[in-house]
């Protein structure tokens, strides 16, 4: 228990210093990107959020899988609480995408199948939570959700696939084309470095979030113990 | 082998029976699906072109919103007469349970667009370029379609606040399925591109592989009390 407590507590202080530093570096030290100006410093927070929104549902996927496989509801509740913390990071991509479209493209949204894809994964596992809180047994509870999160993670890459063709098929998407700034080759070493420190710092904060999310239903759930334990 | 396909065809034609006993469900889904179009005139048929255009669309939008009313319908009547409790004691294997339940919705539903769809096309006057593909268009769209109902009205039967459930978690599950049927039904409707019409197949099969893979794999997991 202690030991969890220490690594609870580096992780706390790794990710108050490492966003601070980010924040420091991106805005203070980091000159000014010459074609988007200054809107582009966004960029140092959505694409670690993508990338954390991203794994946090691969965890669920994994975890959902090995929940109804060994039956431990351990493996429940850390495929719970990723997906909370997941679920956060969406709507803070979401949001981040929208502030970064406007002075880019000149748009808040378009259909375009990143942001269509994230928009039903965010939408899927609101859907998933619902049917949690719907459920009163928590074994059937862990059931019926490891099922969904199972489905609803194989459902993203078609739902990627499917939205890009449509997009591509039907009206050539000329108009613009959504970059994540990670991929293309062209980004200058300059602001290369700072966006793999973002991303690092944000794995961290989330895999701090998860931790103490994890550990605080934890609790809740010895709480409900004890309390059906004096009730008798 | 052969004893699993019979008891499979023996939920089927025990659905059938009911159905036909009480002609209430395919009559329902019918004329919800007929109603919501003619809303759908009213609300937005002023300018005939673009009701045309959307079409397809609209179709697929009446046959989802009828078919989670009807997935809802025929396992309420389970519940209540206290069938499904019997059927998950007998002694068959639990994959037959969700094919029988799969097809029997399956049936329902295409029946329903096979009466709906030439509605549609007549009152529109659209020459389809193919009656064959147009009919496994709506085959592979209502079997996708079916494979995620049965397993997530099964899913969410015995849970507080199951309408509104349903059609929250089938949706946003749905969209690759509602793409394809839509675009084919486009290509068949108003001009065959024949490039895309195939990559939409494609997409339209390995979606319904992979749903009706994970449907019946999950469903075990489901229905264990």
């Amino acid at each position: 228990m202690d030991k969890m407590k220490k690594i609870i507590i580096y992780l706390e202080w790794g990710s108050i210093l490492g966003l601070t530093f980010c924040v420091i570096w991106i805005f203070l030290i980091l000159p000014i990107e010459s074609s988007q100006g200054f809107p582009q410093k966004i960029m140092y927070l959505h694409v670690p959020t993508f990338i954390a929104t991203y794994l946090a549902f691969f965890v669920v996927f994994a975890f959902s899988i090995a929940y109804l496989w060994k039956r431990d509801l351990m493996f429940d509740q850390i495929a719970k609480v990723s997906a909370e913390v997941g679920l956060i990071f969406c709507a803070l991509l979401l949001v981040t995408g929208a502030i970064w479209g406007r002075p880019t493209w000149g748009t808040y949204w378009v259909w375009d199948a990143r942001l269509t894809t994230t928009l039903l994964l965010f939408l899927i596992f609101m859907g998933y939570f619902l049917l949690r809180m719907s459920v009163s047994d928590r074994d059937k509870e862990a059931r019926l959700a490891s099922v969904l999160g199972i489905i609803g993670c194989l459902d993203i890459p078609i739902i990627h696939k499917s939205v890009e063709w449509w997009r591509t098929l039907h009206q050539p998407s000329t108009l613009f084309k959504v970059e994540s700034g990670k991929a293309s080759p062209s980004i200058p070493q300059e602001l290369l470095n700072p966006l793999l420190a973002s991303i690092i710092v944000i794995l961290v904060f989330y895999l701090y979030l998860l931790i103490l999310r994890f550990q605080s239903e934890k609790r809740k759930e010895e709480l409900n113990q004890l309390i059906t334990e004096t009730q008798f | 082998m052969l004893l699993y396909f019979q008891q499979i065809l023996i939920l089927v034609w025990k659905d059938i029976l009911i159905d036909l006993q009480r002609k209430d469900n395919l009559l329902s889904m019918l004329l919800f699906a007929i109603l919501s179009l003619l809303v759908f005139q009213f609300a937005i048929g002023k300018v005939p072109e673009l009701f045309l255009i959307a079409l397809p669309g609209l179709i697929w939008i009446v046959t989802l919103l009828s078919g989670v009313l009807g997935l809802g319908k025929s396992f309420v009547q389970e519940m209540e007469s206290g069938c499904i409790g019997a059927l998950l004691i007998s002694p068959v294997d639990r994959s037959v349970l969700f094919l029988g339940k799969m097809l029997a919705n399956t049936i329902f539903l295409l029946l329903t667009q096979i009466m709906f769809v030439p509605i549609c096309l007549f009152i529109f006057e659209i020459d389809v370029m193919s009656w064959t593909w147009l009919f496994f268009v709506l085959l592979f769209g209502t079997i996708g379609f079916s494979s995620l109902g049965t397993l997530l009205t099964v899913m969410t039967s015995t849970v507080r606040g199951k309408e509104i459930l349903l059609p929250i978690l089938i949706f946003p599950l749905m969209v690759p399925s509602l793409l394809c049927v839509v675009r084919l039904m486009e290509n068949l409707f108003f001009g065959l591109d024949q490039q895309e019409f195939w990559s939409w197949w494609k997409l339209l099969a390995g979606f319904d592989i992979v749903l009706f893979t994970v449907t019946i794999l999950g469903f075990e997991f489901v229905v264990e009390e």
